[in-house]
């Protein structure tokens, strides 16, 4: 892992090395489709405040797909339902922006830019209403968003469902849910989507209740539509497999925060981030056939104070006593184009924590092996 | 179906350790599921459709496959919770497919299940203590089998106690001395002490009696359960609520342990878990395999998670194991288009797959009208084509997806006035129809004794008579993998690979050599 200093290059001080703004732009010409910025959302119940998402921000550049990965109980998917303008009491969003195309939809632009960003959820049944016809709803969503009625909106409906995969798609357009197998309830779920002519779909696990098969099938449907129509999309998921087929930047999320974020392959080439990588070594297939599996002890805790330290600290295997009491700003690593960045103190020239030691003992061994370069430089 | 192998009565229990003969062998097994209502006259759902497959004392075998695939009925059917249609599931020598009730709970206890959703599955009134101990007073748990050494072996059991049978380890082995006092031995595992029970020996019978309360040595056996699922004694008065999803997948495997089983099925164990729980689990299951000499069946859809934990894999579709072998030999060559399409499509570089992505067509077809021939004939990427024809591989996909469309309209339920129109004779739906026969004559030109039969089978739809449309494009178009299916090749008996395709045949092809073939062809005409 090259570490922060020779990371940047020109100026190999620590200082300056020091990445003022969590989210610097990339190299590309123009503004970000949507920039979120020190996004909150707290849930407040009269027993405790919960941060579930807790100051997390990241860019979307149109036609590009941004992953959101991290388990369980991360925030992603509040992030997802945050960015829509979907979050429900007793939740509300606490601070932060979240800007569309420069408009910051928290000052409740939501409605201005209703339409422009659309969203596909885990559960394709869920998401469609049993009594009405696929047709039906995907009319309704062109009424509202594009004006559409009558024999227009019937022909686009059975466009939208040809582009989406659906053969048969005049017949199938006059076919309730309960008709379609699963697959195929979420490529009508994508084409309802799409009848809001979306510049942003966000996908909130959109193939984790269905097949491996017919999750390669969605992943191209999705991959031939941002193609297509150049969709930019943020994709939710716990599949770190999924992430790298599907995305070109990544946002690993943990309790709340985003803990590192790279471009895809350099995160699967060189995690840097302690929970990036325990996270990628525990799936199995990563290490051999009847190995034991690299595990992380503990449970992703509920964050409901504000963060003074590090939350993954209780089940790292550097955690030094630092970790305790400073919170960690990401920092660049990395190579010096790379846009890789990760919220820990092991990168952060301030502080002076060993690495490999602890790292890789146990059960877990290093399997990236990047992390040899231990203390400070 | 097949001929029972020979029963053995009474297998030696001493010599069962490490035999060839399989724990689990199951031939020609079938589980239908029949709508009994009066108003339904559908076919019945052929969730297992003819499996073969035998399972090794200590071994894990996966068994993978898709939702809807029946693998989960499968695993249930084994234990006894669904009744077979047909077939034979031998284990200790007889039939668990027919069986008295009392035999039935006696396999119960051999055989356990756990099952995917903890949320679901443990019953969120009881403690986690209760939890456990139910299959425990439901089985009246511990029989207290004896086992009578030396002089006294002929004199009965009396008492709270039943004589030891032929398999397993007695509970109690009792040895008499030459001046009649017992000496009493305790198994391992079972939290009793010999002083906790009374044994008196007479001329004829030795009598045992339990001088603690049964529920004591229960909530004993409770205790090391949850400890050795990684809980503790303090989990015992908790519910499950209070648990994490992988606190609670511990309690369902503690549940599952209990009555000390030698099988276990495992459905999907760990789909409802973040991969770092996951991986946690999968660890205990190793380590408790490991101590206590279990044999797993691993059900699951997750090809990563059968590589790591299974030795022997069995890869299931529409009711039927389509390959089997060796993890390890069929992730590195597989020899089904199945298990070829499968592998390919898991995503990322934690994949074993190192070939391209083969992207299936469709959906599985319906386990209530499974295609004849070979079940995964409809979609699949390497099928063979009949000798008759010779098109471009994008004629080939075109012509069947016209007829999975045919097969799919005739199982979908018709609308009224589509009926009604059928009936009449008239013409439905022309449009779509037309469309999708549109696509396949631009797709290549067809020789016109091709076309016409397209032409044909269009006419015949288009009166609503999809059936007959589809029966025709598969007289006209289809090959021996319609019409055959092939038995496995050892007929399931034995650790060997399996492969239920016919390029198993020298005459053909490889699968994965020919997907790949026509995968190019297709890339190179653009389709």
């Amino acid at each position: 892992m090259s570490r922060i200093s020779d990371g940047r290059g020109a100026d190999p001080t620590a200082d300056s090395a020091r990445d003022p703004d969590p989210v610097r732009d990339r190299e590309t010409d123009g503004d970000p489709l949507l920039a979120v910025r020190d996004l909150r959302t707290v849930f407040r119940t009269e027993r405790e405040t919960i941060h579930a998402v807790d100051g997390v921000s990241f860019d979307i550049y149109e036609g590009e797909t941004v992953g959101l990965v991290g388990e369980s109980g991360s925030g992603k998917s509040v992030t997802a339902r945050s960015i829509l303008g979907l979050v429900d009491e007793p939740g509300s969003i606490d601070g932060g922006s979240i800007r569309f195309r420069g408009d910051d939809l928290t000052d409740g632009l939501w409605r201005e830019h209703r339409g422009d960003i659309s969203i596909v959820f885990q559960d394709p049944s869920g998401s469609l209403n049993p009594v009405y016809t696929v047709g039906n709803q995907i009319r309704e969503a062109l009424k509202i968003h594009q004006g559409l009625r009558g024999s227009a909106a019937r022909e686009r409906a059975v466009e939208l469902l040809e582009a989406v995969g659906i053969p048969d798609a005049p017949r199938r357009v006059s076919e309730y849910p309960h008709q379609l197998s699963g697959g195929m309830q979420q490529r009508a779920v994508i084409a309802v989507a799409l009848a809001c002519d979306p510049d942003l779909l966000v996908c909130d696990e959109p193939t984790t209740a269905l097949d491996v098969t017919i999750q390669a099938q969605i992943l191209d449907l999705l991959a031939d539509l941002q193609r297509e129509e150049g969709l930019a999309i943020l994709f939710i998921t716990h599949d770190m497999g999924v992430i790298e087929e599907a995305t070109d930047r990544v946002n690993v999320i943990y309790a709340g925060e985003v803990v590192e974020r790279a471009p895809t392959a350099e995160l699967f080439d060189a995690p840097a981030h302690p929970y990036t990588r325990a996270l990628l070594e525990s799936i199995p297939g990563r290490s051999g056939p009847g190995e034991r599996l690299p595990t992380i002890e503990g449970e992703v805790p509920t964050p409901t104070e504000p963060a003074t330290h590090c939350r993954f600290a209780p089940r790292c295997p550097h955690a030094a006593p630092d970790c305790e009491r400073v919170h960690p700003e990401p920092v660049a690593v990395g190579s010096a184009s790379a846009d890789h960045t990760a919220a820990c103190l092991l990168h952060d020239d301030e502080f002076d924590i060993e690495a490999g030691a602890a790292y890789g003992g146990g059960d877990a061994p290093d399997a990236a092996g990047a992390d040899d370069a231990g203390g400070r430089e | 179906m097949t001929a029972r192998p020979e029963a053995e009565p009474g297998r030696d229990g001493a010599a069962a350790g490490r035999s060839d003969e399989p724990l689990v062998s199951i031939r020609g097994l079938k589980t239908y599921y029949t709508d009994s209502s009066i108003l339904s006259s559908q076919p019945p759902v052929q969730a297992v459709d003819g499996v073969d497959l035998d399972v090794y004392e200590g071994e894990t075998v996966g068994l993978v496959g898709e939702s809807g695939c029946g693998k989960t009925t499968l695993g249930r059917t084994l234990l006894g919770l669904e009744d077979a249609t047909a077939g034979t599931v031998e284990a200790s020598g007889r039939d668990v497919t027919d069986l008295s009730r009392a035999e039935r709970r006696e396999w119960q206890e051999n055989a356990g299940m756990v099952f995917q959703d903890p949320e679901e599955s443990l019953n969120d009134r009881m403690t986690v203590g209760e939890i456990v101990r139910e299959p425990l007073d439901a089985h009246d748990w511990p029989t207290l089998t004896v086992a009578v050494e030396g002089d006294a072996r002929d004199r009965s059991v009396e008492g709270d106690a039943v004589p030891a049978g032929a398999d397993g380890t007695p509970d109690l082995t009792v040895g008499v001395d030459a001046d009649g006092s017992a000496d009493v031995a305790v198994r391992d595992r079972l939290p009793l002490d010999a002083d906790e029970v009374d044994v008196t020996v007479d001329a004829d019978a030795v009598r045992v009696d339990l001088l603690v309360d049964e529920r004591a040595v229960r909530e004993g056996r409770v205790t090391d359960l949850l400890e050795r699922v990684g809980l503790n004694e303090e989990h015992f008065y908790r519910y499950p609520h209070q648990f994490s999803g992988g606190q609670r997948q511990r309690v369902g495997i503690a549940r599952a342990l209990a009555l000390e089983p030698d099988f276990l099925v495992l459905d999907e164990p760990t789909s409802a878990l973040d991969v770092s729980v996951q991986a946690r689990i999968i660890n205990l299951l190793d380590d408790l395999q490991a101590e206590l000499g279990l044999t797993y069946l691993f059900i699951t859809h997750d090809l990563s998670v059968v590589r790591h934990i299974a030795d022997r894999v069995a890869v299931m579709y529409l009711g039927s194991i389509v390959e089997s072998g060796p993890t390890r030999e069929v992730y590195a060559d597989p020899g089904h288009p199945y298990t070829v399409s499968l592998l390919s499509a898991i995503p990322g570089s934690g994949s074993p797959w190192d070939g391209e992505r083969v992207t299936l067509r469709g959906a599985p077809p319906s386990p209530r009208d499974p295609p004849s021939g070979c079940p995964f004939a409809t979609r699949c990427p390497a099928k063979i084509r009949p000798d008759d024809w010779s098109f471009p591989e994008a004629t080939w996909r075109a012509l069947d997806a016209l007829r999975v469309l045919f097969r799919t309209r005739a199982r979908a339920e018709t609308p009224t006035a589509t009926r009604a129109k059928q009936l009449l004779g008239m013409s439905v739906d022309d449009e779509s129809l037309t469309d999708a026969a549109r696509d396949v004559l631009d797709a290549a030109d067809l020789p016109p004794d091709a076309r016409a039969v397209v032409d044909d089978a269009v006419d015949d739809a288009s009166h609503g008579d999809d059936r007959a449309a589809a029966a025709r494009m598969r007289e006209a178009f289809g090959s021996r993998c319609d019409e055959e299916f092939p038995a496995p090749e050892t007929g399931g008996r034995g650790r060997a690979r399996t492969n239920r395709c016919l390029r198993r045949e020298a005459e053909y092809d490889g699968a994965r050599e020919t997907v790949e073939r026509r995968q190019h062809e297709t890339d190179g005409t653009g389709g």
